[in-house]
Formats: C-alpha cells, structure tokens, sequence
C-alpha cells in the first residue's frame, strides 16, 4: 500500500427504518485485511448473535469480562451463533447500546476467526466478548440476528475495511 | 478516518481540553487521549455540549491488584478513567473513546477504555459504555478532570469516520 | 435486495489521503520468534499495531520492547476475564512489557491470539511511552482469556523500534503484525 493512502474504508452502513431481526452484510471483498463492525441502537431481547457465512451447524466459542454496574463476571460458553455481545448478563433497551467488534484476518484461510468486541447497554453492563468461528474459511457473509425480538428502528449498522 | 483536531495542552496545564465547532459532516467521532493531571488518582471524563444532565454508565476497571464493576446514573459527565499519574514523572495515560452517529437524533452514546500506567504495583484498566441524554448533535466535545489541572504535553486527538456508502440486507 | 461489497463499492473514506495509514507488516516464519519493526517514522502522533499470533509450541506471552530497550525499566498492567472471574494484575521493574497470553500456542489448530496495541504520542520527547492493548485468544475452557492491558517503559526518547517476541520458541506462519500510523 503507497504511504499518504488511507488504511480504513468504509464499506457499508444502514439505518433501520423499521424494527428488524436480521441485518446481513454479504458478498464482503476479501481484498481487506481486517474487518470493523460498530452497532448502536436498541436490541429488545436478550440473546442478540451473529452467523458467519451462513453457518449454524459449527460450534462458535464466547469468552466474557463483563459488569452490570455492581457484580463483575468473566463466562465461557458456545452454540452454534456468535455472541453480538454477551448473552448472560446482557439485558436489554431501546436505546443506548454501542459495540464495537474487530475481525483480524478475516480473510486469511490458515486460522480460525477470532472476533474482538467492546461496548455495552448502558442500563444493563458493560463488556468486553472475544467470540471464535472455528472455521478457516474467509468470511464473505456476517447476519446479524436480534433473537426474540428485533433491533429497534433508527438502529444503524457501519462495515469498515482495514488495509494491511 | 480523519484527523479533525489536536490539541497539546501548554505550560503551566489546562482546567479542560475542548473541541468545538466540531463539523458535521462525519458519521462517527474517534478520540484518542494521552493525558496527566496535577493530582493522583483523579478520574478523567467528557462532556458533550456542555451540558450537564445526569449521564449513564457502566464501568469495569482494575487497578493492578484486583477489578470491580461499577456503574453511575448521577454524574454530570461520562467516565474516561482513573488517572495515576503522580506516580511516575513524564508518564501519561492513554485512552480511547467512540462515539457512533454523533449527529443523529438518538442520545448520544459512547464505547471507551482508557489506561494509566506508572512503574509501580498501582495503575487503572477502564472499559465504559456510557450515554449522554442529549439528542441534539454533537458540537463540541470536552475533556476534563475531577481534580487539578491536566497537566502541560496532555494531548487530545479528535477524528471523524464516514460512513460507507454499501448497504446490507435487512428482515 | 442484496447490496455486492467489493473493493469497487467502498464508501467515503477509503483510498483517499487519510489520517490512519499502513506502514510495514510483517509475518511469520515459523523460523522466528521475533518481529522487528525498525526505522519507524516519527511522522506520524501514534502507532496502531494489529496482530493475529500463534506460537509453534506451548509459549503463550508476547514481550514488547520499544527501541531496543532491554533494561528493568518496563511496566505492565491488565484486567483480565479468564471464563470463570475477573482479575487485575501487574509486572513492575520488568525487561519488557510482558502481555500475557498474547500468543496463541500451538496446542489448539488454527487458533491465534489477536490483539490490538495503541501507542499514543510515540514520538514525543516529553513523555515516557506507554501501550495500550485490548486482545484476547479463545481456546478451551481454562486457558480462554480476555485481556485490557498497559505498558510502560521509563524513557522519553522517541520510538524508531518495536520489537515484538514470543516468550520462546517462534511465531508460526499463521502470525501477522501490521504497524499504522495515526496522524495527529
């Protein structure tokens, strides 16, 4: 990459006109070396997650530092989803929740995809989540899924590139 | 990702480090900190605005021997973190804040951590997700600390992220 | 309607002069367990390494020092959630800033740690430098973590080095560390 070029891209980005319980970026160019991912918004259940690629039969691993304002935790678990944040002590609200999540090599095919997360619900906790595909596949597809009840209207979803 | 504004506190330290007049025509604020203060231990924060309604947080924060949650609905700011910083001469903590869609008509929330080091056994890991009761955009963005002054070489870096013009598929 | 995302549809912010540019990756070798940027342009107000890191044996640390810098005059500290409790530990008078289990081992396949390390005002002759790291390796059930960890090292002198080493043996071909740098 020539110097005086910029690193980071933005990709995509959309603004729920109504409530939604699925947002997908798909077709992703594997011509990035790391992919960013920023949520702000409402969720309205407890459970909200990702799937990569459209794969719900691999077992996807979660690992928590987490707070709801009095008690601190830290929690492991899997299923066959991604964990958006953290699905324990996670609560929910219209409002008020930002994540933040980094994929490093996402494209890479001689490593899993390990996916760095930060943020919170502002009534409920604050965590950091590192969540693992176990897959060496290059991610092309990533849904995201609220669960029991859809992401509010005026939540916004933004993709970012990085260059290496 | 575009820087927007630095700015480097002189001699003699600051009350505060604001940034006004912040365009509008960027989706999200980044903000990187690279602050000491005059006193130990005191707590770093931003406001927006300058405005000073009761804001939210929930906190996570070590301090080199053991971590605790914690949250506030009464202060008048949004934590950054802790600052150690008498310490250690010439030791500055470091510190990230997001601010997503910051000229939307939602309240105003934001995604930070924020450490300090010294060499010694005692210095703080902040993670915070906090949110502001504004829904006007933001306009200026002001960081400040609980106890004396930040102190001379303090810097602040504020950029702006436009979004990307793809969309995605919605159900 | 599905909405293509190739390099062809970017948005505003891509390709263009921006504030936040790649300055040098590095892989590696299997052969190595050191990744040695050097020559670091004091151009830029900050450093951004990103990293994915596995190790080819059971070594699970990263040491970083900064300018060839290999005294006691290091510091590091970090909350930590390691799937059961949250934690907060420190390393003073160190050799080097020593993130722990930052580099995956080898015992799990395709695992890597990832991680990413801020060093603000690197270049700075006022301040002693300082990191800040956010990374975390996803393994079995006792040795997964999540890391928010500092470092320090008693020096103002400007940046032009960092060097990253496994705590021993080599970084396996699936490691990669890129450096940017931030304008300011």
């Amino acid at each position: 990459m020539p110097a005086g070029v910029s690193a980071w891209t933005a990709l995509a980005n959309v603004t729920l006109a109504s409530p939604t319980s699925t947002v997908t970026f798909s077709s992703i160019s594997g011509a990035y070396r790391d992919l960013r991912v920023v949520f702000t918004g409402g969720i309205g259940s407890a459970n909200p997650s990702f799937v990569i690629n459209s794969d719900t039969s691999s077992t996807y691993l979660w690992t928590t530092l987490e707070g709801n304002g009095s008690a601190s935790a830290s929690a492991w678990n899997g299923n066959n989803y991604g964990s958006f944040a953290n699905n324990y002590i996670i609560g929910y609200d219209s409002s008020g929740i930002v994540i933040a999540m980094d994929i490093l090599d996402y494209a890479a095919t001689d490593k899993h995809k390990t996916i760095l997360s930060r943020g919170g619900n502002i009534n409920r906790t604050v965590n950091a989540v590192i969540n693992r595909w176990p897959s060496t596949s290059a991610i092309t597809s990533i849904q995201f899924r609220s669960d029991a009840t859809n992401f509010t209207t005026g939540s916004t979803f933004a993709l970012y590139g990085v260059s290496a | 990702m575009q820087l927007i504004s630095t700015t480097t506190v002189g001699a003699g330290g600051t009350a505060n480090i604001t940034f006004s007049s912040i365009p509008q025509t960027y989706t999200d604020l980044y903000l990187l900190v690279n602050i000491r203060s005059g006193s130990n231990n005191d707590v770093l924060f931003m406001r927006i605005n300058g405005d000073t309604s009761a804001t939210t947080s929930m906190i996570i924060e070590g301090n080199g021997s053991s971590a605790a949650a914690n949250s506030s609905t009464t202060n008048t700011f949004v934590r950054f973190g802790t600052i150690t910083s008498a310490a250690s001469a010439s030791t500055f903590s470091s510190g990230m804040a997001y601010l997503p869609n910051y000229t939307g008509s939602a309240q105003k929330t934001v995604s930070s951590d924020y450490v300090s080091e010294n060499n010694g056994t005692t210095a703080y890991q902040t993670i915070v997700a906090g949110r502001f009761p504004i829904t006007a955009a933001i306009t200026s963005l002001l960081i400040s600390n609980t106890g004396s002054s930040l102190a001379e070489h303090s810097t602040a870096s504020l950029y702006g992220i436009l979004k990307g013009s793809g969309g995605a598929t919605v159900s | 309607m599905l909405f293509p995302l190739g390099l062809l549809s970017q948005g505003g912010g891509g390709a263009a002069a921006g504030s936040f540019e790649l300055i040098s990756t590095a892989s590696g070798t299997g052969s190595s367990g050191v990744i040695d940027f050097t020559s670091i342009p004091s151009t830029y107000t900050h450093l951004q390494i990103r990293y994915t890191a596995k190790n080819t044996s059971t070594n699970a640390d990263l040491n970083i020092t900064f300018n060839n810098v290999t005294s006691a005059s290091y510091a590091r500290h970090h909350v930590l959630g390691n799937t059961t409790a949250i934690s907060s530990g420190n390393s003073t008078s160190a050799t080097s800033i020593s993130l722990l289990d930052a580099v995956a081992p080898s015992t799990t396949a395709n695992v890597t740690a990832n991680g990413i390390i801020d060093i603000l005002d690197y270049a700075n002759a006022n301040k002693n430098k300082t990191l800040r790291a956010f990374y975390g390796v996803l393994q079995a059930y006792t040795t997964s973590r999540i890391y928010l960890a500092s470092g320090f090292l008693d020096s103002t002198t400007a940046i032009s080095r960092v060097t990253l080493t496994a705590s021993g043996n080599n970084f396996s071909t699936a490691s990669r560390f890129s450096l940017y740098g931030i304008k300011g």
